[in-house]
């Protein structure tokens, strides 16, 4: 046995509460490096808009969202670099960006 | 508090209709919560199921929220519920400590070294945490890795705060008594736990 071993038996009966670090550390070491997948939120946003769950609030443009959500990845690939969507507002009217997305079915057509 | 603040303002904007205010709000929670559920279940692909779905009902059930009250005791919650309904549904629960311990004694008796040492001591705990039930070793991750209070924990729960506190406490004990039991694992090294 070292003399290292010797002096300090791995006891740590120093430390303020032992248990306490076992625990907190198996935990970490569990989850560690561990995310969830960024097709997470891509499932999340299908749902939404296969169940048309995004149709909420009470105003005449309610609709945009559930259109918005199930445009998004298109939008997302045809105009991909540009930031169309810096450009929307909530309040903003559909056809504001309905029309580059009009647009840019014909383009890839 | 900041935090509550912001998660209030997105709530808002998603009884809007606003997804991207949904994004926003799952950027915020969605490691913590991955994580609380991977901590319980275990298992990568359930812990993504239960936060995908945990963000579906809060998205199904925004209108109901009360805006004056935090968030993440809601999102813990559903967290915890939507874990228990798999770990039950799953029936994967409570690894036989005893095969564990047993699989710990028949292997290589590695040197005395104290990394080895600490590399067991932790393979044990593992072992004695996967072997407590379900009741507590949630409140020990929410308290542990979640760094929740036990007024907050009690809160995720809905349950009185004593018995948080009294869950903490046994499955602290359970955790003591198991690593003491088995210290011999580690070549009869003494170790106290408080």
């Amino acid at each position: 046995m070292s003399s290292h071993s010797q002096e300090e038996p791995l006891s740590l009966r120093s430390a303020t509460d032992l248990l306490d670090q076992l625990i907190y550390q198996a935990l970490q070491d569990e989850v560690r490096g561990l995310e969830p997948s960024p097709q997470v939120w891509v499932r999340i946003r299908q749902r939404i808009a296969a169940t048309g769950a995004s149709c909420r609030g009470k105003d005449a443009t309610a609709w945009v969202p559930l259109l918005r959500s199930g445009a998004l990845a298109v939008l997302d690939v045809l105009f991909a670099g540009s930031d169309w969507e810096a450009r929307l507002t909530k309040h903003r009217a559909p056809v504001s960006w309905l029309l580059p997305f009009a647009g840019g079915l014909v383009w890839a057509v | 508090m900041a935090l509550h603040d912001e998660d209030s303002r997105l709530i808002s904007r998603i009884r809007q209709g606003d997804l991207l205010a949904l994004g926003v709000l799952y950027e915020r929670h969605k490691k913590q919560m991955y994580r609380v559920a991977l901590a319980i279940t275990r298992d990568p692909n359930a812990a993504e199921d239960i936060l995908q779905e945990g963000f579906l009902r809060l998205y199904g059930s925004v209108d109901r929220f009360d805006e004056t009250r935090p968030l993440a005791p809601w999102l813990y919650r559903v967290t915890v519920n939507l874990s228990y309904n798999w770990v039950t549904r799953r029936g994967r629960w409570l690894v036989p400590m005893e095969g564990a311990m047993e699989r710990l004694r028949a292997g290589p008796k590695s040197s005395p070294e104290t990394v080895v040492e600490q590399n067991e001591l932790q393979r044990i705990v593992r072992e004695a945490l996967n072997a407590l039930g379900f009741e507590h070793r949630v409140v020990l991750v929410l308290f542990y890795l979640g760094e929740f209070s036990l007024k907050e924990i009690a809160h995720i729960l809905n349950l009185p705060e004593g018995t948080v506190k009294s869950r903490l406490h046994y499955g602290r004990k359970r955790l003591r008594s198991r690593l003491e039991r088995d210290r011999r694992v580690l070549g009869g090294v003494a170790y106290e736990f408080s």
